[in-house]
């Protein structure tokens, strides 16, 4: 078992063969560095509950593959996503912290997914993205690439 | 979930926009898993988002991402843009400012590229043009990985004439269906080289090769009669492969630390094959190699020190004698009824599929420990199952014996052949079986197979995608199955 400490002090047990998906771990254990608490000072409790939840789920990858338990792991992975932005990008944070590829590849793929024909005001409105472009700048933009903007396949809600 | 919906311009206190203060590196990986359109589509979000779109090391330019169909093996005659209708000339219009306007982006703000590939039909001057300064741009950015893969109208190849491919950087470099006619070449990092479909003179490869001392790898997928006799003498290479010429030649390697050969051909096709230094060649790939049984055998086993052979696809085939001291994994697929000898005592892994093929001797073969079957039978009669039998009997040797299926009637034994498949098999301790789709439970299969096994101790059975490990104890004090039979046969006799 190795020991993970968030940044609001609250410790968590994870099976090595669970923790070892992060890179940055698996490096510290092969290292000898992971004796006692591993300390994570860039990730709160909240986010460490979610992150030790898919590692647990994906304990046994390869042998998932082998025994045919991938679609079991997708419809999990689905759930998985299924958060606010926030929460998104605190997960991302972290799994680029801890180095945990496939739920960075997860995360990033679902927020890519999320931004798929959606329209400019949808998506600052979604990311809370203030506009500083001026009116003459933004038309240059769109002039520059008139099909990016345009077409019926253009979503303009923002769920 | 929850989420800030609607509002408009309503004053928000925790209107926080932590997307854009999440680390370059993020973004663009995010970024990278939007098509391409959504992709441009954020540069109109704020200043920042103006050039993000267009600066990711990794750069994937595709007509196919602005809807234009590229693919070559769906059809012979390519499709080309003469035939395009005003909707996809659209499109075409958009790919191509889309090209023009990331290449300026970059070149003003961003130096690194890591990966460029490219993927397009180059159907006039200024198509030309700009494709030609983009792959300038990424030799000159210290691209590693360059793949381009065009075309010329009417579905000519585009002529690569005069590019300068100079790039202390590039390790891997990948050009298909273009031509390469006075090209200049000075790669001195270069380690994979592959050539799909490409029109080149014999001087030209020359050329190639010579400005590539350190290549490893040389792959070259042929359809071209430009190049009939090909000599390769890189003291660096590692791998060769030359899959699917669509002609008559002869190949010379002189290189003499070759360690891997990968050849594929067509039926029609004879290829006169000389390597100088064949006692370093480890692993060796045949697929579809048309020839007189005795030349395959020679020609395999003038390679001694073999560790890892594969044939597939070899239809004519009748008999292989494989004599190899060091060779430790040997597949053979897609082959007909043959005669395999091997002599081969470190032999540790062997998959197979095809017709009834035996494998005389391959009990000399102690250390076998991974031994796969896929079992698709294009016909199910007595033969097959005496096949079969004795399969489970030449390979009750080896540690993991494993039987794939489609069907759970390739090895449910017919009850009238019973006494045919006689006697038991009974120093197979453990198999595995695996069957992709099955109407018979578990039971019914047991009964109708393991019978034969009578010293099976462990049975790792998947059906569809659930696997059950069933200890041998149980079936050895019930006895039930191997009684069952034995029933069927008394029955059969009286």
């Amino acid at each position: 078992m190795v020991k993970l400490k968030s940044n609001d002090d609250k410790e968590f047990e994870v099976e090595e063969a669970a923790v070892i998906q992060s890179e940055m771990i698996k490096n510290m254990i092969e290292d000898g560095c992971a004796t006692s608490v591993i300390p994570l000072p860039n990730i709160d409790s909240k986010t460490l509950i979610k992150v030790i939840e898919y590692l647990n789920k994906h304990i046994n990858m390869g042998k998932a593959a082998e025994t045919g338990e991938e679609d079991d792991l997708k419809e999990f992975d689905e759930q998985f996503v299924n958060m606010g932005w926030e929460e998104l990008f605190d997960v991302i944070m972290a799994a680029n912290y801890l180095n945990i590829h496939e739920l960075m590849e997860l995360c990033c793929q679902s927020a890519a997914d999320r931004l798929k024909n959606k329209s400019v005001r949808a998506v600052r409105e979604m990311l809370k993205i203030t506009n500083d472009l001026t009116e003459e700048e933004e038309q240059e933009i769109i002039n520059d690439a008139p099909w990016a903007f345009e077409g019926p396949e253009i979503d303009d809600t923002v769920n | 979930m929850t989420m800030t919906t609607g509002g408009g311009d309503k004053e928000d206190t925790d209107r926080v926009d932590r997307i854009s203060s999440l680390p370059i590196d993020i973004i663009r990986r995010i970024h990278l898993c939007l098509p391409r359109v959504d992709a441009v589509r954020t540069s109109v979000l704020s200043q920042r988002w103006r050039t993000i779109w267009a600066s990711h090391p990794k750069i994937y330019l595709n007509e196919e991402d602005f809807g234009a169909e590229f693919s070559v093996f769906r059809d012979k005659d390519e499709v080309d843009f003469s035939k395009y209708c005003d909707g996809e000339k659209e499109k075409r219009k958009a790919f191509l400012t889309y090209l023009q306007k990331s290449l300026d982006i970059r070149h003003k703000y961003f130096e690194h590229v890591d990966t460029f590939f490219l993927q397009m039909t180059v159907e006039n001057a200024s198509a030309e043009s700009l494709v030609k300064k983009w792959i300038d741009f990424a030799l000159k950015k210290k691209v590693k990985t360059l793949h381009i893969s065009l075309k010329s109208r009417y579905g000519k190849r585009f002529d690569l004439c005069n590019i300068a491919f100079i790039a202390a950087t590039l390790v891997d470099l990948r050009i298909e269906y273009c031509q390469i006619s006075n090209c200049s070449f000075i790669l001195p990092t270069l380690s994979s080289l592959c050539l799909v479909d490409v029109f080149i003179e014999d001087n030209d490869f020359k050329d190639l090769l010579a400005g590539c001392p350190g290549i490893e790898q040389l792959r070259i997928t042929l359809y071209s009669k430009k190049l009939p006799t090909m000599v390769v003498s890189n003291p660096t290479l590692k791998l060769f492969g030359l899959y699917y010429p669509s002609f008559n030649g002869k190949v010379l390697i002189e290189s003499k630390h070759l360690e891997s050969l990968e050849f594929s051909f067509s039926r029609k096709f004879m290829w006169d094959i000389e390597i100088t230094s064949r006692t370093t060649v480890r692993n060796l790939r045949l697929r579809g190699v048309n020839d007189q049984d005795r030349t395959l055998t020679h020609f395999i086993n003038e390679f001694p020190l073999l560790e890892i052979l594969v044939i597939s696809d070899c239809s004519n085939l009748q008999n292989l004698y494989l004599s190899q001291r060091n060779l430790s994994s040997f597949e053979i697929y897609q082959v007909d009824e043959v005669e395999v000898r091997i002599d081969a005592p470190k032999l540790k892994s062997l998959e197979y599929t095809g017709g009834l093929t035996l494998f005389p001797g391959i009990e000399a073969s102690k250390g076998l420990e991974f031994v796969r079957f896929y079992l698709n039978p294009e016909m199910l009669n007595d033969g097959w199952y005496i096949w079969l039998r004795n399969i489970l009997e030449c390979f009750a040797h080896a540690k993991h014996l494993s039987l794939i299926c489609q069907s759970e009637q390739a090895i449910i034994f017919p009850d009238e052949l019973a006494e045919v498949l006689l006697p038991t098999i009974n120093d197979l301790k453990n198999l595995e079986i695996r069957i992709d789709s099955f109407a018979a439970t578990s039971q019914q299969i047991l009964d109708g197979f393991v019978w034969i096994l009578p010293g099976l101790k462990t049975l790792s059975l998947t059906l569809g995608s659930i696997t059950k490990v069933i200890e041998l104890a149980e079936l050895v004090s019930s006895s039930l199955p191997f009684y069952v039979a034995l029933e069927h046969l008394l029955a059969i006799s009286s």
